[in-house]
């Protein structure tokens, strides 16, 4: 199954990361090759007689994907919440003669393919670029001046002076 | 079937422990899995691996060493939380297995049983979800 040139918005698609495998990848991300945009696929449906297996497929931004992926957002609403147009039902039937897709643009997700109420995904999720020194070595070089980086131990939130390191 | 060549991966290994796996969703506590859930992933015309006879891992069936972690899967996932669960055992000499685990699935596992057709005994530990 071939999910990276499904024809959806922003392919070609590129992996991110699989959150449940069972025989084979189950929950898992995409994002746009070219545009910030990121799928969440999960598999809902499967009917091994007619050789189908059916997935969800929810587009989300990049800050919304970083929010579901820390959990912020339920994962159910990842996809009960998703606007207008934005969940695709991608289904794969496979035969002896080979393997095809269909895509429908879905309105009405039916309750048995949503998530359970409450279920989150737990990852890490940075919310920021990580601090690179090298960039500011760039940044001071390209504006002629002295830049510099100090850190905050803030520990303790309370108090109102921190110690810095240089 | 026969496996491929280097296959399971150098990095497997044998084990003698309990996993869990997902079992038909007709099944009650009680009863025991039929040969539908050892099927491997080369035999599952549904599944990413049909006929993939080349592929490794078409022939691993994947398990969870946590129960917590399965049902966390089924939390998520709403086809594997419409199939019950399966406790089972297997011992050194049923295969091998290699830690696969998934960005949210810790305990994830892939097993190349041995004899390669081989079902190990497995009781049904819990139904299938109801709907919420």
């Amino acid at each position: 199954m071939d999910f990276t040139s499904l024809n959806l918005f922003g392919t070609p698609l590129q992996h991110v990361e699989t959150y449940v495998d069972y025989d084979g990848p189950r929950t898992f991300s995409m994002r746009s090759a070219a545009w910030p945009i990121y799928y969440i696929f999960n598999a809902v449906d499967e009917d091994e007689a007619a050789g189908s297996l059916t997935f969800l497929a929810v587009a989300v931004t990049e800050s919304r994907f970083r929010a579901t992926r820390s959990g912020l957002i339920t994962f159910r609403d990842a996809f009960a919440g998703a606007g207008t147009g934005a969940v695709t039902l991608v289904t794969w039937v496979t035969s002896d003669d080979g393997r095809s897709v269909v895509l429908e643009p879905i309105s009405e997700i039916p309750p048995e393919w949503l998530p359970v109420p409450g279920a989150r995904l737990n990852l890490k999720t940075a919310t920021t670029k990580a601090f690179d020194a090298r960039d500011l070595v760039h940044l001071s070089e390209a504006q002629d001046r002295t830049i510099f980086a100090f850190e905050v131990e803030s520990a303790n939130s309370n108090i109102t002076e921190f110690p810095t390191r240089f | 079937m026969v496996l491929p060549n280097q296959c399971p991966p150098e990095a497997s290994f044998t084990t003698s422990d309990v996993y869990y796996r997902l079992a038909e969703g007709t099944l009650k506590p009680g009863d025991a899995p039929g040969a539908s859930s050892w099927l491997k992933p080369c035999e599952t015309r549904s599944g990413n691996y049909y006929k993939q006879f080349e592929s490794c891992d078409a022939y691993g069936l994947s398990m969870f060493a946590s129960l917590s972690d399965l049902n966390h899967a089924r939390d998520l996932n709403p086809l594997m939380a419409r199939k019950s669960v399966a406790e089972f055992r297997i011992e050194q000499d049923q295969g091998r297995v290699v830690h696969s685990p998934s960005a949210d699935g810790e305990s994830h596992h892939d097993w190349w049983s041995s004899p390669l057709e081989f079902a190990p005994s497995a009781i049904i530990i819990e139904p299938k979800r109801e709907l919420l």
